[in-house]
């Protein structure tokens, strides 16, 4: 007998609406290019939604949509290296005008200052991250991912997360001159 | 108290795997619990600055209406189904109405054949068949007397 329980993907608007953003910011931090990163967030979504029949509930949307998105930016990644950085100069000229807004928050220019050079020195450190460090970094920080999650994501076992994860820690600790007490 | 918590622990707890004695010891330690917050603090910044750089760009919500341009043409909506069913009911009563009328118009062509085959074998008697018997005894009787 078909089954025909009400699944979270029936209403495949209301899941692009809800995770569009995080898919795209994802694929904008890890490629850093606006254009590519929208390629990827609708790549993403049309995968989902012709694969959506697949998806049997045992993980939530998001991390069922940020393992179709991983793979994707790889992809994304690895085909269009040569132009990489060309767009990752033009991306950081956008970002600087960005780190601005994040340290002007009501401080002193001396504090925003420094929090402007701690902001860049962190953006350079996960910039120079390896691929699957870089990946798992970001799932962490900036889209607040369990390790758990992360695992189902990635498709790593947890104890691979976490050794990517601190060794990406300790990268950005020692970028930011934190590493010793 | 003599030692600092060193960075492998630092990481694994600013990663979000801790532990009671990390724990501990940040409750006493102020100097391990400003690093722990300074580093929590440049994460935290970043986070935000990757947000606030996301939402600033036009493509950071979906383009009106390219889901359904996506969606492959064969999906259609249960009214335009329902609307393709009934056409092709029609579609295929059509021959079968049509093959019905036909086989009914020859068994009737078949019915009038036998019926005026009969009526014309009456007409074309010299009397009724009951009376039959008669006229050939009468018939008898008359080319009896001739001789």
């Amino acid at each position: 007998m078909a089954d025909i329980r009400p699944s979270p993907l029936d209403d495949f608007d209301a899941v692009v609406a809800a995770h569009w953003a995080g898919v795209f910011r994802f694929a904008l931090v890890s490629l850093r290019d606006a254009d590519l990163a929208a390629t990827v967030a609708q790549d993403c979504f049309v995968r989902a939604y012709r694969g959506r029949q697949r998806f049997r509930g045992d993980a939530s949307v998001r991390t069922w949509l940020m393992q179709i998105a991983v793979n994707l930016v790889r992809d994304a990644a690895r085909s269009r290296r040569l132009q990489f950085w060309k767009r990752a100069q033009d991306a950081s000229r956008d970002f600087e005008a960005l780190a601005a807004t994040v340290a002007d928050g009501g401080a002193s220019p001396e504090a925003a200052t420094a929090v402007r050079e701690q902001l860049r020195a962190v953006w350079q450190a996960v910039r120079g991250l390896p691929e699957r460090q870089r990946t798992v970094f970001l799932l962490r920080f900036t889209e607040q991912m369990e390790l758990m999650e992360i695992a189902a994501v990635t498709g790593m076992a947890e104890g691979t997360v976490k050794v990517h994860l601190f060794r990406a820690l300790r990268a950005v600790r020692q970028a930011l001159g934190h590493e010793s007490l | 108290m003599n030692e600092h918590l060193d960075s492998q622990t630092l990481e694994r707890h600013i990663a979000g795997e801790r532990t009671p004695e990390a724990e501990n010891h940040l409750r006493e330690c102020a100097a391990c619990r400003a690093a722990v917050s300074r580093m929590e603090a440049a994460l935290a910044q970043f986070a935000l600055s990757t947000r606030r750089w996301s939402e600033s760009q036009a493509l950071s919500r979906p383009p009106a209406g390219w889901l359904a341009s996506a969606r492959p043409r064969w999906r259609m909506a249960p009214a335009r189904w329902a609307a393709v069913a009934a056409t092709a009911a029609v579609l295929l009563a059509v021959p079968l109405y049509y093959n019905y009328s036909q086989r009914q118009a020859a068994a009737q062509a078949r019915a009038d054949a036998v019926l005026l085959e009969e009526v014309s074998t009456d007409i074309s008697r010299p009397a009724p068949e009951p009376l039959e018997p008669l006229i050939e005894l009468v018939s008898q009787s008359n080319t009896g007397e001739n001789r």
